[in-house]
């Protein structure tokens, strides 16, 4: 119960901000499995599947319907101890709206003294039948705290807060989107994680059609 | 097959069973997890008191390792980080105080970069501690009335090290109180995919 308090904290103070503008919520599992290389290099095929639980408009997509599924996959080197480098190529299944995508991305783990905080920078080019390409630019700051001790051991669980402002460009038209995901997670073994996590996702801040959607995510990491 | 001289084959066997025995201590393991001061001993609980009068609520751990486990009680004290590691039945065994490298006597800094960089193509300082060990009256004396007789000083350093055209991994060296080399090993971290990707 006391690993799910914050959780279940997190839905409640989200629901309210839900009432003013397009909003769905559901269920997001993902998987991501890492095969490392020499010197550093590595492989990772990711797979991010959104399925919709509750749409409160009178929409045709319905409840418990599928909302998009993405596949990942990204060649990465690390740079030193602390930083790494990764390009990724991503398919989206969504209906009509199916998109390719170039990513490339610049990450930085440091170790404090209780906590592990990343930063990421991403930018990313996406083509959708139909539509001019969407260029984007992603900041992530992500922390992993764990909830006893000073550092994160096999069979220990852990606290995780990320948040990521989403700059996009298409057609001429400047767009940001917002995700906060704040979650728990257990360290399985010295190569595998499971996360359970609330992921609030805001976007159109400029354009019309202000949207939350908030998902519980549960998340399987594995490395190797 | 090419075959080893007898000697060589030894050597190579020895250094693999014993990785200490040439100054590279197996991969670190350790698994800490939190406790309650009321579980923890109560020498334990004293000497500490005694040593350091104004501390007030110390988060204490108990650390597994390899070949048994301890207690320790980590604070911020004086504006400095402390770590105070006691035995199974509340002795104590070291104080760690964590400091800037450029603290340390000079002579301390020469002898640690000049090992570092003779063993490793690149190499980065990222924490050290000073590591204090000794009688219990002696390391209390220590803290609160700062007399340092018959102590034994060391210093832990945490840095990140490149042998080869590799990225380099974190390591953590143990060095004596002039700064020579006693032994490191490699700190195998959890993945970070969840944080990154």
């Amino acid at each position: 119960m006391n690993r799910a308090r914050p959780l279940l904290i997190a839905l409640l103070l989200l629901s309210p901000v839900a009432n003013c503008a397009e909003f769905f919520t559901g269920l997001f599992p993902e998987a991501a499995i890492t095969r490392r290389l020499e010197n550093g290099r590595s492989l990772t095929f990711k797979v991010e599947h959104q399925q919709i639980a509750y749409d409160r408009d009178d929409d045709p997509r319905g409840q418990f319907t599928r909302y998009r599924t993405d596949w990942m996959a990204f060649y990465g080197a690390k740079i030193s101890p602390s930083n790494s480098v990764a390009v990724g190529v991503f398919h989206r299944i969504q209906g009509g709206e199916n998109a390719n995508r170039f990513i490339q991305q610049f990450a930085s783990v440091m170790r404090l003294r209780r906590m592990r905080l990343a930063h990421r920078v991403r930018t990313d080019q996406t083509f959708t039948d139909g539509e001019d390409v969407e260029l984007r630019l992603r900041y992530r700051l992500a922390a992993e705290l764990p909830l006893s001790g000073t550092s994160l051991e096999p069979g220990e669980n852990y606290l995780m807060v990320s948040n990521e402002p989403i700059f996009s460009l298409q057609s001429g038209d400047f767009e940001i989107e917002n995700r906060l995901v704040l979650g728990v997670g257990r360290l399985l073994s010295r190569d595998q994680k499971l996360e359970v996590s609330i992921d609030h996702r805001t976007d159109k801040y400029i354009q019309d059609g202000f949207r939350h959607r908030l998902w519980l995510k549960v998340g399987y990491f594995m490395s190797f | 097959m090419p075959r080893l001289p007898a000697l060589t084959l030894r050597i190579v066997v020895l250094a693999a069973l014993f990785p200490a025995a040439y100054g590279q201590a197996p991969d670190k393991f350790e698994r800490e997890t939190d406790v309650k001061a009321s579980a923890v001993p109560e020498p334990a609980r004293r000497w500490l008191a005694d040593a350091f009068e104004s501390l007030r609520s110390p988060r204490w751990s108990r650390e597994i390792y390899e070949s048994g486990y301890s207690y320790e009680a980590k604070f911020r004290w004086r504006s400095q980080y402390y770590s105070v590691e006691f035995g199974p039945d509340g002795a104590i065994q070291d104080v760690e105080v964590e400091t800037e490298f450029t603290d340390l006597p000079a002579s301390v800094q020469r002898n640690v970069l000049d090992y570092l960089s003779s063993a490793y193509r690149r190499h980065d300082i990222r924490r050290v501690q000073v590591q204090y060990s000794g009688e219990p009256d002696d390391l209390e004396d220590f803290f609160d009335e700062n007399e340092r007789d018959d102590l034994i000083v060391r210093y832990e350093i945490e840095y990140t090290a490149k042998i080869d055209s590799g990225p380099g991994h974190y390591r953590e060296g143990l060095f004596d109180e002039a700064g020579r080399h006693l032994q490191s090993r490699r700190v195998i971290l959890p993945p970070v995919d969840n944080l990154i990707f």
